[in-house]
């Protein structure tokens, strides 16, 4: 019989400028999710896709979206992992086909690097011309263009073109039937780019595929190099587009870039814009926290009634719902802030932005490219951390990372909305500001200045030495698109319950048996009131005697045990700090009959010997700077020592945030009580 | 001839010299700038930052005046 045998898998690679679209396109041909954005340089990995028509067809392609290069001489690290592709020098990763990605509103930019691919690379080339939105390219030029370059091809708009068509135009030239060997003559590169390669130890190859100069002389080989394509690349332009006009968008934006960029207007339109982002998280997703706060809640309380009273009663209330329960309230935050920051990236503000913040940053010994890194650090700090790639400054990219964690990322909004929210009264201050908004603002703000400083103090010790310069792309500004901006929001929000349903879950039921057990002896209970045994059972839990244990070194900065218990484990992920205390709560509380939520019980509690509120302003502050500072999070550990090659930065960074953390709270609760 | 850094917003001029920093020289050429091209001064950031360049394409791009002052320049004249 026939068997019907796949062919062996296709490799492409898809290479182009940064932003030129190249994620844009993977995501559409392989249904992939990668981020896309109206920034240059928002790749800084290789990513694997299957073709979404690999199932009808015998030809199995993947591609690889990698992140976008100027040239051939890399000038970070994010860029090293390209060219090092190209080059074949990681052993792993062999390649069939390069698909060169043009942006045609860069069109001698992308032409000088694609004629450079086939020059030093490989000769048999694919080409796209993305962003020819509105067809402009007619059939005869892209012809002509043809015949020039000898090579295929497809012009097209990564966001409107039916994705069969490229599919389809990729499977016509893709596979190619004999491998061209590599062009003779070697790749030069300066000191610098090589740099960026992998070690040389991890080669397979006996002789480097490239040469490397050095000196002043070497510079002006690798010039030349560069500037070689460029001249070809415009007589090529020119000869075919012979009334070729500038993108329509380009006037519009530098006009938008003239207020937006003003020495004073543009200032104030950053300040104003991420007040506007800061506020309308909380102000636009409080009313759908109480909604969903209020479905939390009632379903515990619907699902309880039908519970026999006991231990699974427990179980399901007290540690399920009032633990993983009090997180999931928290996910119209998260999808609000994903939403704006979306809208915010689409528009091309990013580069603007790390523009405008450039010169603070230089005088933190920092660079505006690291604006980027530190907003995503907003979300969370692993992605940002990984953005910082982009810095060439090993100096400024090591001072970069290392105060990333200091970044309010979304897992410290739970802890900062309850406690905001509970004990900062509803009132306007200076008479236009929020209180709670302000002080909001502020918790960001703090975060995100003694980020700067340490970043300084770190450039004036550890990591002392020459700043990287400083060039960074302006995209043209485009239209947001809502639904991009949703699914987005969509997608976040998906992995904010997928982590509730999973790790808080399992760490929560954790909780509640580590506080439920070991159960006290009756006898000791015999007379108590019941608010008074429900007390004594929890404090003589296991989890009850260890906050017993931890509070000496808290109660200076007026928390009781159970919040040291929160805190504790809270190292494990921030977020469980809200559901342990749910948890603690809904245990010591049983006398309470109808179940609310935490927010009123612990506005509630009072110190059995003074009779006075537990918890107040002052023990809120301490614990919300504790969370300002306090790097909390394993995975962000994890990361760091991948970024830094060992364990030495991971810990100091450890141990420097949660020095900080002591000695804010310390200082803010005897400042506040 | 002037620098690059001391020409005021609103200005068209010409490269002449990208200067002495290798990473500048490669990467304006790479956005598809030789010298002898025309570009415009769009604006300058707040507090002294960076300077915004328009050139032939539909990008610009910003540089530090640290690094525009070793790109010579003169007043575009066509
Ligand atoms: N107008 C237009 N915009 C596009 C097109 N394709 C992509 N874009 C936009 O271009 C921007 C960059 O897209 P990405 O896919 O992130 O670009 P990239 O090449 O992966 O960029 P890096 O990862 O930074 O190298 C995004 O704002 C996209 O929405 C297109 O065909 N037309
Ligand atoms: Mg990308």
């Amino acid at each position: 019989m026939d068997q019907v045998t796949k062919n062996q898998k296709l490799r492409l690679l898809i290479v182009g400028l940064p932003n030129a679209g190249k994620s844009t396109l993977f995501n559409g041909l392989t249904g992939g999710n990668r981020k896309v954005s109206n920034y240059s340089g928002i790749t800084v990995d290789a990513a694997f896709g299957e073709f979404l028509s690999n199932e009808e067809n015998n030809q199995s392609i993947e591609i690889v979206d990698l992140p976008g290069i100027y040239n051939l001489n890399p000038s970070s690290s994010d860029e090293g992992v390209t060219v090092a592709t190209l080059l074949g020098l990681y052993p792993q990763m062999k390649w069939d086909k390069i698909i060169v990605l043009l942006d045609y509103q860069r069109l001698e930019a992308s032409l000088n690097l694609a004629l450079s691919i086939k020059e030093y690379i490989n000769d048999d080339l694919l080409f796209l011309i993305n962003k020819d939105d509105e067809g402009e390219i007619k059939p005869e030029l892209r012809k002509e263009m043809q015949r020039q370059l000898k090579a295929h091809i497809l012009t097209m708009s990564a966001l409107s073109t039916d994705k069969n068509v490229i599919d389809h135009f990729i499977r016509q030239h893709g596979p190619t039937p004999e491998v061209t060997p590599l062009k003779r003559e070697r790749l030069k590169v300066t000191p610098m780019a090589a740099s960026f390669f992998p070690a040389a130890d991890l080669l397979d190859t006996k002789e480097l595929p490239y040469s490397v100069v050095e000196g002043s002389e070497g510079e002006a080989q690798v010039e030349a190099q560069i500037a070689k394509e460029l001249n070809t690349a415009r007589t090529i332009i020119n000869s075919v587009f012979t009334e070729r006009k500038l993108a329509p968008e380009s006037n519009a934006s530098q006009k938008i870039d003239r207020i937006v960029l003003h020495p004073v207007f543009g200032g104030i339109i950053f300040v104003a814009l991420f007040y506007f982002i800061f506020n309308s998280i909380y102000t636009w997703a409080g009313p759908a926290m109480d909604f969903t706060e209020a479905l939390v809640i009632n379903l515990g309380n619907f699902i309880g009634n039908y519970l026999p009273e006991g231990l699974f009663k427990s179980l399901i209330v007290d540690g399920i719902f009032a633990g993983t329960g009090g997180v999931v309230i928290f996910l119209p935050q998260i999808m609000v802030l994903f939403f704006l920051l979306s809208l915010l990236e689409q528009s091309g503000y990013i580069s603007r932005a790390a523009l405008v913040t450039d010169k603070i940053m230089s005088v933190f010994g920092l660079n505006g490219k690291a604006f980027l890194p530190y907003l995503s650090g907003f979300a969370c700090a692993i992605p940002g951390i990984m953005a910082a790639r982009t810095l060439s400054n090993q100096r400024e990219r090591m001072a970069t990372i290392l105060t990333l964690p200091l970044i309010t990322c979304s897992a410290r909004l739970p802890v900062y909305i309850l406690l905001v929210g509970t004990f900062v009264p509803d009132t306007t201050v200076l008479g236009i500001f929020n209180a709670r908004a302000l002080s909001f603002f502020f918790l960001y703000f703090l975060g995100s200045i003694s980020a700067l400083i340490i970043a300084k103090v770190m450039r004036l010790s550890v990591f002392k030495g020459e700043s990287g310069n400083f060039l960074i792309d302006l995209p043209p500004y485009q239209r947001p698109s809502i639904r991009v901006a949703l699914k987005q929001s969509w997608f976040k929000g998906k992995n904010f319950l997928k982590k509730a349903g999973t790790v808080i879950l399992a760490l929560s039921i954790v909780i509640w048996t580590l506080s439920t057990f070991p159960e006290v002896n009756q006898e000791k209970l015999n007379g108590l009131s019941d608010q008074e045994a429900s007390a004594v059972r929890l404090e003589s839990s296991l989890l009850g005697q260890m906050g017993k244990g931890i509070e000496p070194i808290i109660e200076p900065l007026g928390m009781n045990w159970k919040v040291g218990v929160g805190l504790l484990v809270s190292f494990g992920a921030r977020e469980l700090f809200v559901s342990a205390l749910g948890t603690l709560y809904a245990l010591g509380d049983e006398v309470d009959e109808e179940n609310e939520g935490l927010r009123e019980k612990l506005l509630a509690e009072r110190d059995p010997r003074t009779g006075r509120p537990l918890f107040d302003l002052a023990t809120a502050w301490s614990i919300l700077i504790f969370f300002v500072f306090s790097l909390q999070c394993t995975s962000t550990l994890a990361i760091l020592k991948k970024e830094t090659g060992g364990w030495k930065w991971p810990l100091y960074t450890l141990g420097y945030t949660v020095a900080l953390g002591y000695l804010g709270s310390l200082f803010a609760y005897n400042l506040l009580s | 001839m002037a620098k690059l850094s001391e020409i005021k917003a609103g200005h068209r001029v010409k490269i002449i010299h990208f200067g002495d920093d290798p990473t500048v020289r490669f990467k304006l050429i790479s956005l598809g700038i030789l010298p002898g091209d025309p570009i415009d001064v769009i604006s300058c950031a707040p507090f002294g930052g960076p300077q915004v360049i328009g050139h032939g394409e539909a990008q610009s791009f910003a540089i530090r005046k640290e690094a525009s002052q070793f790109v010579e320049v003169e007043l575009w004249t066509k």
